[in-house]
C-alpha cells in the first residue's frame, strides 16, 4: 500500500473525534458521582438503567413505539421512491426534470418552517395530533433521500431483465415481482433504513404535529437535555444511538449478505 | 536496457496478480504485452506507471529505481483505453496540462499543444471541449497530451479497442509514425493478437501473471515454447507422432526433429496444408463456408484430426470430397 | 394513453407529498400576509413583515441563523471532501472505516448536544484535561463555548454530524473521478495534490455545492441544537419563530408566520444562487457526460 501519512492522520483524528463522545455518553449513563475536577467517575450506578426500565416512561414501550413509527415512515417513504423512480427511469414523459426538482423540493424549505405551515391544514384533517399526521410529516424529511437511493438502482437495473420475464411469458405484474423487485432489493433496504434514520431522529415535527399525544425517544430525551441531567439524559442517549445503530446494522447486514448470495452466482 | 524488471510481484491486497516477473525493453523499442483478459498485462502495465503498488522486486528506467516513486515523478505516462480527457478543460488546455505541471508559461505551453495537435492531426480543435469530440478524435488528443508529457516511457492500455475497424487502422498508422519520429519506447497492452504481431518489434506473451515467452512476432508465432502460447494464436493443429534418431514420424509427415526420441506432438498450423498440391495426407471435406473474401474449409484427415483452412476465390472442392493434399513443415514445432 | 396513466398512478404518491408541501408553503405564504379567517383576519397586508423587520431581536436572530448555516456549511464541505479524499486514498472508501466515519450520520441532533455539553461544557472532559495538565485552577477559568451569542457550541454539534455527511454524500461520485481522471492528471505528471485541485475538485464541485445546499438550510432552519446549546439572546430563528408561533397572544401568529416567511424566501434565495451556480458549472464542463 501506498504511504499517505497526512490522510491516515486525518482519518485517525476524524475516528477518535466520532468515538471519544459516544464513550464519554456511555461513561456518564453509568456513573454514579462524576465532580469536578475528576477524569473519571468516582463511583458508578445502574439508577439510571433502573429509572430507564422502570422509570415513568418504560423504555420498552417507548422503543417499540418509536421503532415502528420509524420503520413506516421507512416502507411507506420506499413505496414513494420505488414508484417515482420507476417512473422519471423507464417512462419518457414531459415534465421528468421537474419530478427530478420536485424531489429535492422538501430539502430546501426548513422542516419548521414546514411543520408550523402544515399544522392548520392537519387540526383542519383532523390528523393533529394523531400518530397518522406525524407519519405524514415524517415522510417529508424521509422521501427526498428515499427517492434519490431507489433512483439510483433503478436506473442501474433498468427494464432489461423485465422485459425478458415479459418476452418468456410473464405478465407485467409478475415480471415486476419475480424479476426487478428482487434486484432492487438492496437499494429497497438501505432507502428503509435511511428514511427510519430519518424519522427516529426527529424532534420538531414530532413536537408539533405530535402535540405531546405521539411520544418518541427524541421527544422524552430533550427535557433531560434541557433539566441538565446529564446522567439520565445520557442513559436515554445510549438507548437512542443503540436502537438506531441495532436497527441499522441488521438492514445493512441483511444487504451485505444479499448482495454476497448473488456475488457467488 | 531502458526499462529492466526484476523478479516483481504486485496485485491488489490480497489477490496477488504478477507472479516472480522479469522483463527488459530496449531503447527505441515496440514491445506489446499480449494475452487473455485476467493475465496480468493490464496489472502490470499500472505497476510500471506506479498506480499499482509493487509488493516486491525491482522495476528500473533508464539504470533508475522507480519501484517506489509516486506516480508523477515516473516518467511513465498511460494512454488510457477510455482516454481520461479532462471535461472540463479545452482540447488545447488537456493537451497542455502535463506541461502546465512542469512550470511551462502558458504561452509557450499552448503552442506546443498547437504543434502537437497538428501531429496528431487534429489542429484547429484546440478551442472545443473533448466532450463535443467523437471517440477516434479523443483518443488522437489523448495521444497528443502523452505526447506532450515527454514520457520517458508510453504505455498504451487497450487504446485502439473502443474505435471501430476502419479507424482502428488508422490510429495504429499514427502511433507507429510518431513512434519513430520521436523514436519513443513504447509498450502496448492488448488482447488483439493481430494488433501485437504487425505493430511490435518484440511480443511478451502473459498467462497467470507469468511471461510465458518473449521475442520477435516471428518467433513468438512460429516458434511458441509452449502449448498455451501456440493455442493462443489459434488455428493450432496437434499430430501424434514419435522422435527416432532425429526424425519425427506420423502419419504423412516426416520432418528432423532434435530432440531426444520419444513420443511427440507435433503442431502444425493451415498454411502447412497445401490442398493444390497431389500428396500423401489424406483428408475428407466435411464443410465449407462463404465467408466473402475467402471460403473456410473444414476437413478431416484419416487419422481423425480436424483442420481449418481459408481459401480464397472460387472452391472447386464439395462436401464429401476426398482430398489427397501435401503438408510442408519446415521448422516443426514438437511438444510432448 | 395507457402511458400516461400508469405514469400519473406511479408518480401519485410522489405529486401527494409535494401537495402536502405546497399547501404549507402556501399556508405560511397567506397566515404572514394576515389571512387568518380562524382568528377573525382577513385583510392581506405586509404590515407584518413590517412589523417583525422593525424588531431589533428578529435581525438578530436573523443573523445568528445565517451564521450558524454558513459557517456549519462551509466547514463540513471542506472538512467532508478531505476526509472522503482520506478515504479514497487510503482505499478505505469500503468496510469498518466507512462505518465508522457513518456512525454520526445516525446519531440524533439531540444526542449530539449531549455530546457537546460533556465535552466542551465548562465542567466537561475538556475542562477536566485542562485541569488535570495544570493549564486552568478552576473551571470557571474555562472559556464559555456553550449557551453564548456566538454559537460556537451549536456549529460545533452539527460539524460532528454534518462532516461525515458530506464525506459519505461526495465519497461515490470524487472516487470515481479521483480513480479515472485524478489518476490520469497524476499519471500526466501532476502532483496528488495538484491533480486534486486541478481535475477531481473542478469535477466535484457540482456534488458538493450540493451537499452546502442541503446543510446551509438544514443548519438555517434547525430547532434542537440552537435550543439546547445557544443563547437565551440572541435566540436563533426557528427557536424565536416558535416562541411567537406559540403564544397564547393568537395576534402574534400573523407574525411567527412572517418570520417563516423570511425564513423561506432566504432559504429560496440561496436556493437560487445554487441553481445559477450548478448551470454556470455545467455550461464550463461542457458537452461532456
Amino acid at each position: 500500500m501506498r504511504k499517505h501519512p497526512l490522510l491516515n492522520i486525518l482519518l485517525v483524528t476524524a475516528l477518535c473525534c466520532i468515538f471519544l463522545p459516544l464513550a464519554v455518553v456511555l461513561l456518564w449513563s453509568v456513573t454514579g458521582r462524576w465532580p469536578w475536577p475528576g477524569l473519571l467517575p468516582e463511583s458508578y450506578t445502574l439508577r439510571t438503567v433502573k429509572e430507564l426500565f422502570f422509570g415513568s416512561a418504560s423504555l420498552p414501550k417507548l422503543l417499540l413505539s418509536s421503532i415502528s413509527l420509524a420503520l413506516t415512515v421507512g416502507i411507506l417513504g420506499t413505496v414513494i421512491g420505488v414508484l417515482t423512480a420507476r417512473a422519471t427511469e423507464l417512462y419518457r414523459f414531459r415534465g421528468k426534470s421537474l419530478v427530478y426538482m420536485g424531489s429535492f423540493f422538501p430539502l430546501l424549505v426548513p422542516g419548521t418552517v414546514f411543520a408550523m405551515g402544515i399544522q392548520i391544514t392537519l387540526i383542519r384533517l383532523g390528523l393533529s395530533d394523531t400518530v397518522t399526521g406525524v407519519i405524514l410529516v415524517h415522510l417529508i424529511a424521509a422521501v427526498p433521500y428515499c427517492i434519490t437511493i431507489m433512483t439510483d438502482v433503478t436506473r442501474s437495473v433498468g427494464s432489461k431483465l423485465e422485459q425478458q420475464a415479459q418476452v418468456l411469458g410473464a405478465t407485467p405484474l409478475r415480471s415486476f415481482f419475480e424479476v426487478t423487485l428482487p434486484s432492487l432489493l438492496p437499494g429497497i433496504l438501505s432507502s428503509v433504513s435511511m428514511g427510519f434514520i430519518l424519522s427516529y431522529s426527529q424532534y420538531f415535527t414530532t413536537l408539533m404535529v405530535g402535540g405531546g399525544r405521539v411520544k418518541t425517544i427524541a421527544l422524552v430525551l430533550v427535557p433531560y437535555i434541557q433539566s441538565g441531567d446529564r446522567a439520565l439524559s445520557s442513559v436515554y442517549s445510549v438507548a437512542f444511538v443503540g436502537s438506531a445503530l441495532l436497527v441499522f446494522f441488521l438492514f445493512e447486514g441483511t444487504i451485505h449478505s444479499i448482495q454476497k448470495g448473488e456475488d457467488s452466482l | 536496457m531502458k526499462l529492466k524488471i526484476e523478479h516483481l510481484f504486485s496485485g491488489y491486497d490480497s489477490d496477488v496478480v504478477l507472479k516472480d516477473l522479469s522483463l527488459e525493453a530496449a531503447e527505441g523499442e515496440f514491445l506489446s504485452l499480449l494475452g487473455p483478459s485476467g493475465c496480468g498485462k493490464s496489472t502490470l502495465m499500472k505497476t510500471i506507471a506506479g498506480i499499482v503498488p509493487a509488493s516486491s522486486g525491482r522495476i528500473l528506467l533508464d539504470g533508475q529505481d522507480i519501484t517506489n516513486l509516486p506516480i508523477h515523478k515516473r516518467g511513465t505516462v498511460v494512454v488510457f483505453q477510455d482516454m481520461r480527457l479532462f471535461p472540463h478543460k479545452s482540447v488545447a488546455e488537456n493537451v497542455a496540462f502535463p506541461l502546465k505541471m512542469q512550470g511551462v508559461p502558458k504561452q509557450e505551453r499552448l503552442k506546443t499543444a498547437e504543434t502537437l495537435l497538428e501531429k496528431v492531426r487534429m489542429a484547429g480543435f484546440g478551442s472545443r471541449k473533448p466532450g463535443e469530440l467523437s471517440g477516434g478524435q479523443q483518443q488522437r488528443i489523448a495521444l497528443a497530451r502523452a505526447l506532450a508529457a515527454q514520457p520517458k516511457l508510453l504505455l498504451l492500455d487497450e487504446p485502439f479497442s473502443a474505435l471501430d475497424e476502419n479507424l482502428r487502422e488508422d490510429m495504429r498508422h499514427l502511433v507507429l509514425q510518431l513512434q519513430k519520429e520521436f523514436s519513443m519506447t513504447v509498450i502496448l497492452v492488448t488482447h488483439d493478437r493481430e494488433e501485437a504481431l504487425s505493430m511490435s518489434d518484440r511480443v511478451a506473451l502473459l498467462f497467470d501473471g507469468k511471461l510465458s515467452q518473449i521475442g520477435t512476432p516471428r518467433e513468438v508465432y512460429e516458434q511458441p515454447e509452449t502449448k498455451q502460447v501456440a493455442d493462443y494464436f489459434g488455428n493450432c493443429v496437434y499430430i501424434p507422432g514419435h522422435v527416432e534418431n532425429g526424425v519425427f514420424t506420423a502419419t504423412g509427415i516426416r520432418c528432423c526433429a532434435s530432440v531426444p526420441d520419444g513420443a511427440y506432438r507435433i503442431m502444425l498450423r493451415p498454411d502447412c496444408l497445401d490442398l493444390n498440391q497431389t500428396g500423401t495426407y489424406v483428408l475428407q471435406v466435411e464443410e465449407i463456408s462463404f465467408r466473402g473474401t475467402d471460403s473456410l474449409i473444414c476437413l478431416r484427415s484419416q487419422d481423425g484430426t480436424l483442420w481449418k483452412k481459408s481459401c480464397a476465390g472460387p472452391v472447386a472442392l464439395q462436401i464429401g470430397d476426398i482430398v489427397n493434399a501435401r503438408l510442408t513443415v519446415t521448422n516443426p514445432v514438437l511438444f510432448p | 394513453m395507457k402511458n400516461k396513466t400508469h405514469i400519473f398512478l406511479l408518480l401519485l404518491p410522489f405529486l401527494g407529498i409535494s401537495a402536502m408541501m405546497c399547501v404549507s408553503v402556501w399556508n405560511v405564504a397567506v397566515q404572514s400576509l394576515g389571512y387568518i379567517p380562524a382568528f377573525g383576519l382577513t385583510n392581506l397586508t405586509l404590515e407584518y413583515y413590517k412589523e417583525v423587520f422593525r424588531n431589533p431581536d428578529f435581525l438578530s436572530s436573523v443573523l445568528v441563523s445565517l451564521r450558524i448555516a454558513l459557517w456549519s456549511a462551509v466547514f463540513a464541505c471542506i472538512l467532508g471532501v478531505a476526509l472522503s479524499m482520506a478515504l479514497i486514498k487510503t482505499q478505505k472508501a469500503r468496510g469498518a472505516t466507512l462505518y465508522a466515519i457513518r456512525l454520526p450520520i445516525l446519531v440524533p441532533h439531540a444526542v449530539v448536544a449531549v455530546f457537546v455539553v460533556q465535552i466542551l461544557g465548562q465542567t466537561g472532559l475538556i475542562a477536566r484535561l485542562g485541569y488535570a495538565l495544570g493549564l486552568l485552577e478552576d473551571y470557571t477559568e474555562f472559556p464559555q463555548l456553550l449557551y453564548t451569542p456566538s454559537y460556537f457550541g451549536t456549529v460545533l454539534a452539527y460539524l460532528w454530524k454534518e462532516i461525515p455527511f458530506v464525506a459519505y454524500f461526495v465519497l461515490a461520485f470524487m472516487s470515481g473521478i479521483s480513480d479515472t481522471l485524478g489518476e490520469a492528471a497524476e499519471n500526466l505528471g501532476a502532483s496528488p495534490i495538484r491533480g486534486f485541485f486541478e481535475v477531481t475538485l473542478p469535477l466535484s464541485l457540482n456534488v458538493i455545492a450540493k451537499a452546502f445546499l442541503i446543510i446551509f438550510i438544514f443548519a438555517f432552519g434547525g430547532y434542537e441544537l440552537p435550543l439546547l446549546l445557544g443563547s437565551t439572546l440572541p435566540k436563533a430563528l426557528s427557536v424565536q419563530t416558535y416562541l411567537s408561533y406559540m403564544n397564547p397572544d393568537l395576534l402574534q401568529r400573523p407574525l411567527a408566520m412572517a418570520m417563516n416567511g423570511t425564513m423561506l424566501l432566504l432559504s429560496a434565495a440561496i436556493s437560487f444562487a445554487y441553481a445559477l451556480a450548478i448551470i454556470g458549472l455545467n455550461r464550463k464542463i461542457g458537452g461532456a457526460k
